[in-house]
């Protein structure tokens, strides 16, 4: 009863000027990003940071969630009517919603793509509610070896959803755990890795290597690809496309579609609380599962609405998902996450089973999932409104929006602190993140790694000291030997994965 | 299901790969693998007052480097001795997670991401000099010139739209302080911030 007044109280809050200004703001800004091929989620969140340093806590985290929602929902547009998928989520959109689109049936799959994303976000924001409050009571019960477990837990399932080569993966955390090392050593007070420099006494900021990786090495990644003018090209003949209206489905279609509905709402907000489970990968899987279990799994490819419906209910119930583990624990699981959680802590506010223990910060976490739901219904009303507008953006040339990010992420990182060490950090990290797509290696690991890497060590010398150094400590207690087995079964996935793909390759061949 | 992708040009052959294939694929795990020795082997000079039963300081970074150097000895003798190429045979069919790592375009234009690199780095140095206004101008338009933009008057209003609106953005919403730089940029940013209303 109190999480529903709670919520309600939120609700109110929500209604505040400021915070519906931003909701709005967010939206419009997670369109255009949802939409922009290049430009993905986590860049909007990146540009949008600077503008919360001088707002509360309730609006900037409002911004961010928005443009983080409805980035997942906006590429749907482009997907179905252009084939320009504006995310990589997007692209499970192409195979049924584009066919639908040719099959005359554009403004049956728009419909499809917005009750998904409705769906899809109402319900998995209605977990998020549901599950924060219980999950931050046991987080509560946490010591340090269960804290070091579910770290653990979330670099495994990153490292392992990271890419096709999970020892890339690791290397890349690896190199993000020794960033987080560099400084002045929390329990000891011993200088490590600084190379007797100033700039490298007080550790690096997270939030440079965050932005650069993100926001610098993306640019440089995408200059270094040939293919630019063509996709330019397309950009502009799809923002002089006529226009397709959005009709939405008959009651009695969505009820035939209700396994599918139910199906993928499912998994799409399970799949977003496992660290690493981005909105791709559940758009993905939820296209695959629908595939592989669906009445007409079979036939999808040619232009079915299930075939929409999954992939994006998939997309949009990840949102909420991933805010489980950053609200509850403050473990973030992706990028754009981690950038929430950089907000918070911007504003002196630890995201964790402590957000849910004094009434103040109760109110501002429920505020929070209220601005969610109020953020599904109005990504939702801006596809009618704004979406057509916003897809003009497509007609910016590439170069110029390049100069723009990297402009933002100077600019933001600047405005921080007023220091021009963290400036040239963002750029060095910008080269790094170029090396990193040029050389296959994720990116995700090792800015998460950048990130919980302090958690992870802290927790990790906590549970030395007070266990004697005994490291079977992670597996006897019961919730960390739980946790730890999870998070061993996660990175033996993608090998059990390859095995078996191996044995049915050498098997049909 | 399979996400149907195009095949990378420098991926699908059939041929072995040469030993200078393997040395190239190799070369970042090497260098990985250097830096994490010396790494290492800085570990062994972090001066802390050591008190019974503690761990040290060294412990955590010589548990990831160690991980992250047999990592890459892994990687080096997997490439050695058993890498036939980067064949997909023996990728899942139903693999529904993409890879994201993979860039099917390639990696051809090294010239114009250094070149991009190289405008940024040359921003940086000239920021303090030249002051906000002039060195964004400045670096919008040779940026967007490298990224290959033919329209150059476009290229230049474009420059001078987009270096006012972050002045008012970030001087006059979010009251940073932006370099003005010296001499007569110093003269040509007041004048510029005077135009945009920030005292």
């Amino acid at each position: 009863m109190e999480v529903f007044d709670l919520t309600l109280i939120g609700l109110t809050r929500v209604f505040s000027p400021e915070n519906l200004a931003m909701l709005c703001i967010g939206l419009s800004i997670g369109m255009a990003v949802g939409i922009m091929p290049g430009l993905g989620i986590v860049n909007g969140i990146i540009l949008a940071l600077p503008f919360t340093y001088k707002m509360g806590i309730e609006p900037s985290i409002i911004l961010l969630t928005s443009i983080y929602m409805a980035g997942t929902y906006a590429g749907a547009y482009t997907a179905i009517l252009y084939r320009i998928p504006g995310e990589s989520n997007d692209i499970p959109l192409l195979w049924d919603g584009y066919r639908m689109a040719q099959n005359g049936q554009a403004a049956n799959a728009l419909g499809w793509a917005l009750v998904a994303a409705l769906v899809g976000g109402l319900a998995s924001t209605a977990f998020m509610v549901a599950l924060a409050r219980p999950l931050s009571v046991l987080a509560l019960s946490f010591g340090a070896p269960e804290y070091f477990a579910a770290v653990c837990f979330g670099l495994s399932t990153v490292v392992a959803l990271g890419g096709r080569s999970l020892v890339n993966a690791i290397i890349g955390l690896c190199i993000g755990l020794t960033i987080s090392t560099v400084g002045i050593d929390s329990i000891y007070g011993t200088s490590r890795f600084t190379f007797d420099a100033p700039l490298l006494t007080g550790g690096i900021p997270y939030l440079t290597a965050l932005i650069g990786m993100y926001g610098v090495g993306e640019v440089l990644s995408r200059m270094g690809r040939p293919a630019q003018a063509a996709g330019q090209a397309v950009s502009r003949q799809a923002a002089s496309h006529s226009l397709t209206k959005t009709t939405l489905p008959k009651w009695s279609e969505l009820w035939a579609l209700r396994a599918t509905l139910g199906r993928s709402t499912v998994l799409g907000t399970l799949l977003g609380t496992i660290p690493g489970a981005g909105a791709t990968v559940t758009s993905f899987v939820s296209y695959g599962v629908e595939k592989q279990y669906g009445k007409r799994g079979a036939q999808l490819g040619s232009g079915l609405p299930e075939g929409v419906v999954a992939p994006q209910i998939g997309s949009t119930a990840s949102v909420a998902g991933h805010m489980v583990p950053l609200l509850t624990l403050g473990l973030p699981g992706s990028g754009a996450t981690a950038i929430i959680l950089a907000a918070f802590l911007l504003h002196g506010v630890q995201p964790g089973p402590l957000l849910f223990a004094s009434e103040a910060s109760r109110i501002t976490a429920y505020t929070i999932f209220a601005s969610m739901f109020i953020a599904v219904i109005g990504m939702c009303l801006m596809s009618f409104l704004w979406i057509r507008i916003t897809v003009r953006m497509l007609s910016i040339p590439t170069p110029f929006l390049d100069a723009a990010i990297v402009m933002f992420c100077i600019l933001g990182v600047y405005a921080d602190r007023n220091n021009m060490s963290d400036v040239w950090m963002v750029v060095t990290f910008g080269g790094l993140g170029y090396l990193f797509e040029k050389f296959k290696f994720p990116i995700a690991p090792l800015v998460l790694g950048v990130i919980l890497g302090p958690i992870a060590e802290s927790s990790f010398m906590q549970s030395m000291l007070s266990f004697d150094n005994d490291w079977t400590i992670f597996f006897r207690s019961p919730i960390s030997g739980t946790i730890m087995a999870c998070a061993i079964l996660a990175l033996l996935y993608p090998a059990a994965k390859q095995y078996i793909g191996r044995k049915r390759a050498f098997g049909t061949a | 299901m399979t996400a149907s992708r195009p095949a990378s040009s420098d991926q699908q052959t059939d041929a072995a790969p040469t030993f200078q294939d393997r040395l190239k694929r190799s070369l970042p795990y090497f260098l990985i693998v250097c830096v994490g020795l010396y790494l290492l082997h800085l570990t062994r000079g972090f001066d802390y007052d050591q008190a019974a039963g503690s761990i040290g300081p060294h412990a955590w970074p010589r548990l990831v480097l160690f991980l992250m150097v047999g990592c890459c000895a892994f990687e080096i003798l997997r490439l050695a001795l058993f890498w036939n190429g980067d064949r997909r045979s023996g990728q899942a069919d139903d693999d529904v997670v993409p890879d994201l790592t993979e860039d099917d375009a390639g990696f051809d234009n090294l010239a114009q991401a250094s070149a991009a690199l190289g405008a940024i780095i040359a921003y940086l140095l000239t920021l303090p000099y030249l002051g906000f206004f002039a060195a964004t101008v400045t670096f919008i338009w040779s940026f967007a010139v490298i990224a290959g933009y033919p329209r150059l008057f476009t290229v230049t209003v474009v420059a001078l739209s987009l270096t006012l609106i972050f002045m008012f953005l970030f001087m006059k919403v979010i009251y940073v302080s932006l370099p003005i730089g010296m001499g007569p940029f110093a003269q040509l940013s007041l004048w510029m911030m005077k135009l945009l209303g920030v005292t």
